[in-house]
């Protein structure tokens, strides 16, 4: 069940408009817009390919611009992932910690 | 090794939505200005950077070599640790040193729209 | 996945987005300290390192909420560092100690007693060990964390009260060097200068200290410094490549221990290419080779003639060429000003008074002293080591006002200020700490009091003093905040106050002394220990059956412990015992110690002048209040330190000396130790801040590549650190810091496995009976590959 956090750039005079679009779709959560046309919103959806569909649902609107991703997160999918990547990183070395944050 | 899987659907996500988004930023540093993926315990225990060094090269090298990374003002100071995480600090985060910034600064504006973020060097 | 996860990943998607176009979503105020959100700011030092960062706690609904720097602070104009932000947050931690906590044997569990019977058995526990024991089978370990005032009432009741001497503290096994640095070369205690000096160094002569890492306030100001002037020169002398390296323009890298050689072959230098100041050393300069014995200045010449670079080099390896050590004491000598800092690379050290000595001696010989940016600053780790117990009469030989133990007329004057009989406070000086806890192994002392330190952490061979404090017969008591190894070890635990949650000074690196006062309420049942200190005097005076204790705490019956009673000591202090003394603080009171943003440096005779901020140079006539008052001519300087009769600066003829222990075929490694920037001393206030805890979980070793290829040690790896004292097990960092033949561990850890102390050699400087720390011998070896660890606190 991916959750994806996008900015989606709406016609600053259509932003109404792009609103009450985006409010109808039920994957989709409002979370914050400005004058310039921006809008915060994040998709909620069964699986990927649902969500691409809801992005290009989003996209297809003219009041829309352009459609974001800025954040993704699919752990429920990746834990299906056959394992396979290496396991790295809990102690390895470089330069004193105490170099770095 | 969940972390790494996450991250690179992420990155893959985020090549396969390339058409729908045109107006991208950064979007080769998408996933680290996001949320930050769950991690065990165990995980929690590494310092920031230690993962951030290669995961974001760009921005550990930034701040690496800026007054920060000099300095000593690790990513926690302004980013929190887990569970108080901000991908956007506060200004109130740069004000517990830079007190004397805040009555000389724009108040209207944000630290680092003129400093910039990692860098930390005027525009 | 649970619902509530979900909202929370949903948040963050929504964050990420809205920190694209700097969108303001309502819950981006994740952090829980913002500062709108104070309801009062209350001004008061940091409490842990000897910087001496001015801060303000933020406080709401009666809790501490927030931090911030002091921008008026002369110390950190408004800066801190990471440790020193996150400070604050330990003191709502549910491990706080809240009520006292007794077990007749050491093998009992702990019980919890009230205030009144522990006070009860901590006075009968005392009284019967001097009554079948003797005086001296009582001590007190203290701190330089505790305040001024908390330090001075301690002493207090041991010497006038107790009759012993037996007061040590753990500023002995960081600065004791130091101390003894100052008063042989300058003839009186503590630096010169200050961090003043910082903003008008060109050249800065950074030798044994990480200051990155433990002084980062200071470090900032010294990159600023550089930053904003690029002729200033910065060297840094260290066998280990450190954060503080990155502003360095020379690293000098050698083997642990060699130093002496580099600082006599600088002299050389300085002396072959008449780089020095003859005028200076013709007005104010005396050369010594023994405290008695005299010599010319041909004499010296003869005696640094003998290390020249080449024969330095060779002694110092690492990277060291004579080419380097010349260009180092060409810029020292010709820079418009050198400011040298030094911390534990120097003091902890078998010769670490020498190595102090030899660092003056720089500054003596080019007149690099007493004029602006010209400065040999030793930098202090603990917040209050100067004010409270160099200052304040913390150890075995010292009484307050920097008088010594041993000179009758000095005895004579406190207790008189305290107005008890002549001949109370005993003649002969107690133990110092290492043999303090000698004796405490060899069942010597019976009733030990630890307040505010961990012995049992801290000691170095730590083992070895682990067992006397754990011995049936030796009562402990513990006065900490938080439970540590050494409260493990304790039979009765008092829970104190935390600072801003108590009132009193701390008295900083450069001879300043700055209020804290009482900001918020210490957790029911904790108490400020002068408030313990003088309850238990009360009691142990009934059981003493002896009315000189009762009149050591008189003058502070009946008042509230959370000011009137710090302020009516530090009355006694400032006004009855710095009176005449090099450290004045008769001007420094509450009064203006409150008005001040930043504190006094002493000496400060007068209220008027403390308001100036002080004495920013000693000796400078025109500069220093005293200077003027005790000048015996018309010079411009006058060293009125009452440890040279002679009123000179003197030059110490002082040879190379090994470690007490160097590397041989079955302990090939030199191993050292030191602070890492995110944890504090043993880690139980930064251990149990998780920003702080995340950044550095457990200490590590870190290793030369090139002894990494040669032990096959990858990174990550688990390696043994063996000593002939102990071992431990740690994961390996390596990386190119520690100089080959070296491997160096941050002491914060608290595991067993990883306590780096139980290693440590306790050797130490017969002078300054500081321990060498810094320098034994061990073995390394791999284990296995890499372990998950979990941190470690107690």
């Amino acid at each position: 069940m991916p959750i994806g956090g996008f900015i989606v750039n709406a016609v600053p005079e259509d932003l109404e408009v792009a609103v009450a679009f985006l409010t109808a779709i039920p994957e989709v959560e409002i979370h914050g817009h400005d004058k310039g046309g921006n809008i915060v919103l994040v998709i909620d959806a069964p699986d990927s390919e649902h969500m691409q569909r809801v992005v290009k649902k989003i996209n297809d609107c003219a009041s829309v611009l352009t459609v974001g991703l800025t954040y993704l997160n699919v752990e429920d999918e990746a834990d299906t992932i056959p394992a396979g990547a290496d396991v790295t990183g809990i102690f390895h070395g470089g330069p004193a910690s105490g170099s770095a944050g | 090794m969940k972390r790494k899987i996450i991250i690179s659907i992420l990155l893959a996500a985020v090549a396969g939505m390339a058409s729908c988004s045109a107006r991208q930023p950064h979007a080769q540093e998408g996933m680290n200005s996001g949320g930050h993926p769950e991690l065990t315990d165990q995980q929690k225990l590494i310092a920031c950077s230690e993962c951030h060094k290669s995961e974001t090269p760009d921005i550990y090298d930034e701040w690496y070599q800026s007054l920060h990374g000099i300095g000593m003002v690790k990513c926690y100071q302004c980013h929190g640790t887990f569970e108080n995480m901000a991908v956007v600090p506060q200004k109130s985060d740069c004000a517990v040193c830079h007190t004397a910034a805040m009555e000389k600064c724009p108040a209207d504006k944000l630290c680092w729209e003129c400093h910039t973020p990692h860098t930390f060097k005027v525009h | 996945m649970a619902q509530s996860r979900r909202e929370f990943l949903k948040r963050t998607a929504a964050l990420s987005a809205a920190s694209y176009i700097g969108m303001n979503l309502p819950y981006r105020k994740q952090n829980a300290a913002l500062a709108a959100d104070a309801d009062s700011w209350h001004r008061g030092s940091c409490r842990l390192c000897g910087t001496g960062c001015r801060v303000e706690l933020g406080v709401k609904n009666g809790k501490a909420v927030a931090l911030r720097g002091v921008k008026d602070a002369r110390t950190n104009f408004g800066y801190l560092c990471m440790k020193g932000m996150h400070f604050w947050k330990c003191m709502g931690h549910p491990d706080r100690l809240r009520t006292p906590l007794y077990r007749e044997s050491k093998k009992d569990k702990f019980r919890e007693i009230s205030w009144e019977k522990a006070l009860d058995i901590a006075a009968e526990k005392f009284a019967d060990s001097v009554k079948k024991y003797g005086n001296d089978s009582v001590a007190y370990y203290g701190s330089g964390q505790a305040l001024t005032e908390e330090t001075y009432l301690f002493q207090k009741v041991f010497r006038g009260g107790l009759q012993t001497n037996n007061v040590e503290g753990n500023p002995r096994l960081c600065m004791a060097s130091a101390v003894g640095g100052y008063l042989t070369s300058f003839g009186a205690d503590e630096p010169i200068g200050g961090y003043a000096d910082i903003e008008k160094a060109h050249c800065f002569f950074i030798i044994g200290s990480n200051t990155a890492e433990a002084h980062p306030v200071l470090f900032r100001r010294i990159m600023r410094r550089k930053l904003d002037n690029k002729d200033v020169k910065i060297i840094n002398a260290d066998p280990r490549i450190s954060q503080t390296s990155r502003i360095a323009d020379l690293h000098l890298q050698f083997d642990p221990g060699t130093d002496l050689a580099l600082l006599n072959a600088m002299a050389n230098v300085i002396i072959e290419e008449k780089l020095y100041d003859e005028k200076f050393l013709e007005s104010y300069v005396t050369c010594k080779k023994g405290k008695k014995e005299t010599v010319s200045f041909e004499e010296f010449k003869k005696f640094v003639a003998d290390y020249t670079p080449e024969k330095a080099a060779a002694i110092c390896r690492g990277n060291m060429t004579p080419d380097k050590i010349r260009q180092t004491a060409r810029w020292f000598a010709g820079s418009k000003g050198t400011l040298s800092l030094w911390t534990m690379g120097i003091n902890q050290r078998k010769r670490g008074v020498w190595a102090n000595n030899l660092i003056h001696n720089l500054h003596i010989l080019t007149g690099q002293l007493l004029t602006p940016g010209a400065d040999s600053l030793s930098l202090t780790g603990q917040p209050n080591a100067c004010g409270g117990v160099r200052e304040g009469g913390g150890l075995c030989h010292i009484l307050p006002g920097h008088r010594l133990v041993a000179k009758e007329k000095l005895r004579n004057q406190v207790e008189d200020a305290w107005g008890i009989p002549h001949g109370r406070i005993p003649p002969k000086p107690g133990y110092h700490t290492m043999a303090l806890f000698s004796a405490v192994n060899e069942g010597k002392i019976k009733a030990l009091w630890v307040n505010c330190t961990s012995p049992m952490q801290s000691l170095p061979n730590v083992d070895l003093y682990s067992k006397g404090m754990r011995r049936e017969d030796v009562f402990m008591i513990c006065s900490d905040i938080f439970p540590t190894l050494t409260t493990e070890a304790a039979n009765l635990v008092l829970p104190a106050a935390f600072h801003f949650e108590k009132t009193g000074v701390y008295g900083c690196t450069e001879r300043r002394s700055q209020l804290t006062l009482k900001a918020v309420n210490a957790p029911d049942g904790a108490m400020p220990e002068v408030w313990i200190v003088r309850e238990w005097a009360k009691k142990l005076a009934e059981k003493m059956d002896d009315p000189v204790i009762s009149k050591c705490v008189e003058p502070f019956e009946g008042l509230e412990p959370d000011f009137a009673l710090p302020k009516a000591i530090w009355d006694e202090y400032s006004q009855k015992l710095t009176s005449g003394r090099d450290n004045d603080l008769r001007g420094a009171t509450y009064t203006v110690l409150q008005k001040m943003p930043d504190g006094v440096q002493w000496p400060a005779p007068t209220e008027a002048y403390a308001l100036t901020g002080g004495t920013v140079k000693k000796f400078v006539r025109g500069m220093d209040p005293l200077a003027d008052t005790h000048a015996k001519d018309d010079k411009p300087y006058q060293f009125y330190g009452h440890a040279h009769d002679d009123g000179k600066l003197w030059l110490w003829l002082r040879e190379q000396a090994d470690p007490e222990e160097i590397p041989d075929k079955d302990y090939p490694f030199y191993l050292s130790t030191g602070r890492i920037v995110d944890h504090w001393h043993t880690m139980s206030m930064t251990g149990r801040i998780p920003e702080l805890l995340r950044a550095n979980p457990y200490a590590f070793v870190e290793v030369n590549p090139r002894d990494a290829a040669k032990l096959g040690i990858k990174p990550g790896d688990m390696v043994e650190v063996e000593s002939r004292r102990g071992k431990n097990f740690l994961p390996a960092k390596v990386y190119e810091g520690p100089t080959e033949g070296m491997v160096f561990v941050y002491w914060h850890d608290q595991h067993p496995d990883r306590l780096i102390n139980m290693v440590t050699k306790d050797g130490y400087d017969p002078g300054s009976k500081e321990p060498e720390f810094k320098i034994c011998a061990c073995r390394v070896k791999r284990i296995s590959g890499p372990k998950p660890l979990k941190p470690y606190i107690v």
